[in-house]
């Protein structure tokens, strides 16, 4: 968990509530939006078969989910997620009934997320026993669990057998720079992070066994129809560039600042870690991951990703410290050129229909190890406040919502179990039933 | 005999559940899914179903954009998976061709789901 900021609160707010605002117009007017899954519905509304209340119905629908996520990965982060903003962003730009609305809808929005979990630090502070300090053990699994994504998804695609042998080579690799700890070249000693060479060794595996299985593939045969509206869709997001170079260099800005985080769970991991180099790598592996989905339903809507190929969170991270002012103009740059590519990308895509599988089982395997990662940290985080009974209460929430239809998604119900043995222990303390020294 | 697409995060897990429980009756595929939306707008194949972390995202992404929306339905939701009478009652009462759920609902909507396409083609009544 990350509790303490280079930035101070209100630059971090002033650049949140410039995001949501814009993330909020862009939405109205169609030009970009977050949930992947919503986008194929902006069509309806723009080509008029679906009326302004009628969409934006559907988009609340489809997003109110992964708001509640965004808010449990700010839980176990301490980082404000993307999905917690630019899901909210989509929503509030769909009712809108005009611009000026939009932008106010999302500014109001920032601020009640930037201040209400600054008010609600505040409040942990406040407690006689704070637990903040115990929750950071919830992403301290996340890095080393994570690194296996690659092989889950090798055996998810492929089989059994392919994805143990990545897990094998993961886990060897994984070990064998533990032991050795860091390599000397003259001079310099660089360390090997085991983590960051693990994963890297199981993206190797996944590129391989998914180069072979691409052979084997047909073309898909886009029909002149399609070839026409493509060519069109890519043209109208050409023609919103610098909308989007706008938005590309605010959400650079924003990761560099952490105003807001994409990827929060392994961003917070990789700062706790003091090693953002396993960051960096790991949305190599969610670029990959997305960029099949956000193409294809970028052009055959027009409609483009409101935080692109996510190729601006990346860079904006990679802007060293001392120059960080310059992550706008990564953001810039890096979406500029990610909208030239746009149309180039979605032939290479179509020349090779195996890879959009593959994203699938890349972000699925990224989910579920995710998943899993911070279930045992929410657990050793409930321990950590009060051991024994804190694995009692963490299981009991996570058993419980299981066996009633999973209502509180995976990822969220452990991080929410630990809060809940927090409050508990406070509680019995104020009561007098629980001394502490 | 109807002809199904198999498509999304648990395509594999699909195609068994419908190839043991409807030998004979159903014809299943498991393209990409960019292949398989196309193949279901030229009418080659029947319906093409999809599966997700969240039922209406990714699982019908594809099939939204290339069948429409109007030709598509979220059959369960994250923390909602609806029983087999109410899945009959869903497919009966629209004419969709693509059906997005959960990926962890997979075992308890594919039956009913399939059940339902297969005796309304039939004209079996609800």
């Amino acid at each position: 968990m990350v509790t303490e900021f280079a930035f101070p609160q209100i630059l971090r707010t002033i650049v949140l509530v410039a995001i949501a605002a814009w993330a909020s117009l862009l939405s109205h007017l169609c030009i970009s939006n977050f949930n992947d899954g919503a986008r194929p519905v902006f069509p309806e509304l723009m080509e008029g078969r679906m009326s302004r209340t009628e969409f934006a119905v559907v988009v609340t629908g489809m997003g109110v989910g992964w708001v509640l996520a965004g808010f449990s990965q700010w839980l176990a982060t301490g980082l404000i997620a993307c999905h917690l903003i630019l899901i909210a962003t989509d929503c509030l730009g769909a009712w809108a009934p005009n611009k000026y609305v939009a932008l106010g809808l999302g500014a109001a929005y920032a601020l009640v997320c930037a201040y209400g979990t600054a008010g609600i630090n505040a409040a942990f502070n406040a407690l006689p026993h704070n637990f903040l300090n115990d929750l950071t053990n919830i992403t301290s699994p996340v890095l080393p669990v994570f690194c296996m994504y690659p092989a889950v998804a090798i055996a998810g695609q492929f089989d059994a057998k392919k994805g143990i042998i990545a897990g094998c080579v993961t886990a060897l690799t994984y070990i064998v720079c533990t032991l050795i700890g860091s390599i000397r070249i003259g001079k310099i000693s660089i360390a090997l992070y085991p983590y960051t060479f693990a994963m890297l060794a199981g993206m190797i595996c996944l590129v391989v066994y998914a180069v072979k299985a691409s052979k084997n593939s047909g073309e898909i045969e886009v029909t002149e129809e399609e070839e026409n509206l493509f060519t069109k869709n890519a043209e109208r997001i050409k023609s919103n560039w610098l909308y989007l170079c706008i938005q590309g260099a605010l959400n650079a800005l924003g990761i560099k600042i952490l105003a807001q985080a994409y990827q929060p769970v392994q961003l917070a991991a990789a700062i706790t870690a003091g090693d953002m180099s396993v960051f960096w790598l790991a949305m190599v592996g969610v670029v990959i991951a997305f960029i099949p989905l956000i193409v294809s339903t970028a052009l055959a809507t027009g409609v483009y990703q409101a935080v692109g190929l996510t190729t601006v969170m990346l860079f904006g991270t990679m802007v060293p410290d001392s120059v960080w002012f310059l992550a706008p103009v990564a953001g810039f740059v890096a979406e500029y050129i990610e909208i030239q590519l746009l149309g180039l990308l979605g032939k290479f895509l179509s020349k090779f229909p195996e890879l959009s599988k593959c994203g699938d089982h890349i972000r699925d395997a990224m989910i579920s190890c995710l998943t899993l990662a911070l279930t045992i940290g929410a657990f050793m985080a409930g321990n950590s406040i009060w051991s024994g009974v804190g694995f009692t209460i963490v299981g009991g929430f996570y058993v419980l919502n299981e066996i009633t239809g999973q209502r509180i998604p995976k990822t969220a119900i452990g991080p929410i179990g630990a809060v809940a043995v927090g409050i508990i222990y406070n509680i019995l303390i104020l009561v007098g039933l629980i001394k502490i020294g | 005999m109807i002809k199904i697409e198999c498509c999304g995060l648990t395509a594999t897990q699909t195609k068994q559940i419908i190839d043991k429980n409807f030998p004979g009756q159903v014809e299943t595929f498991a393209d990409p899914d960019m292949i398989a939306a196309r193949k279901v707008k030229s009418g080659e194949i029947d319906f093409y179903l999809g599966s997700c972390m969240t039922g209406g995202g990714g699982s019908l992404a594809t099939a939204i954009m290339v069948l429409g929306y109007g030709n598509c339905l979220v059959v369960s939701k994250q923390g909602n998976c609806p029983n087999a009478k109410q899945i009959r009652h869903m497919i009966y009462a629209g004419k969709h061709k693509a059906f997005g759920y959960v990926k962890s609902h997979t075992e308890q909507v594919i039956v009913p789901l399939v059940q339902a396409l297969v005796d309304k083609s039939e004209g079996k009544p609800e």
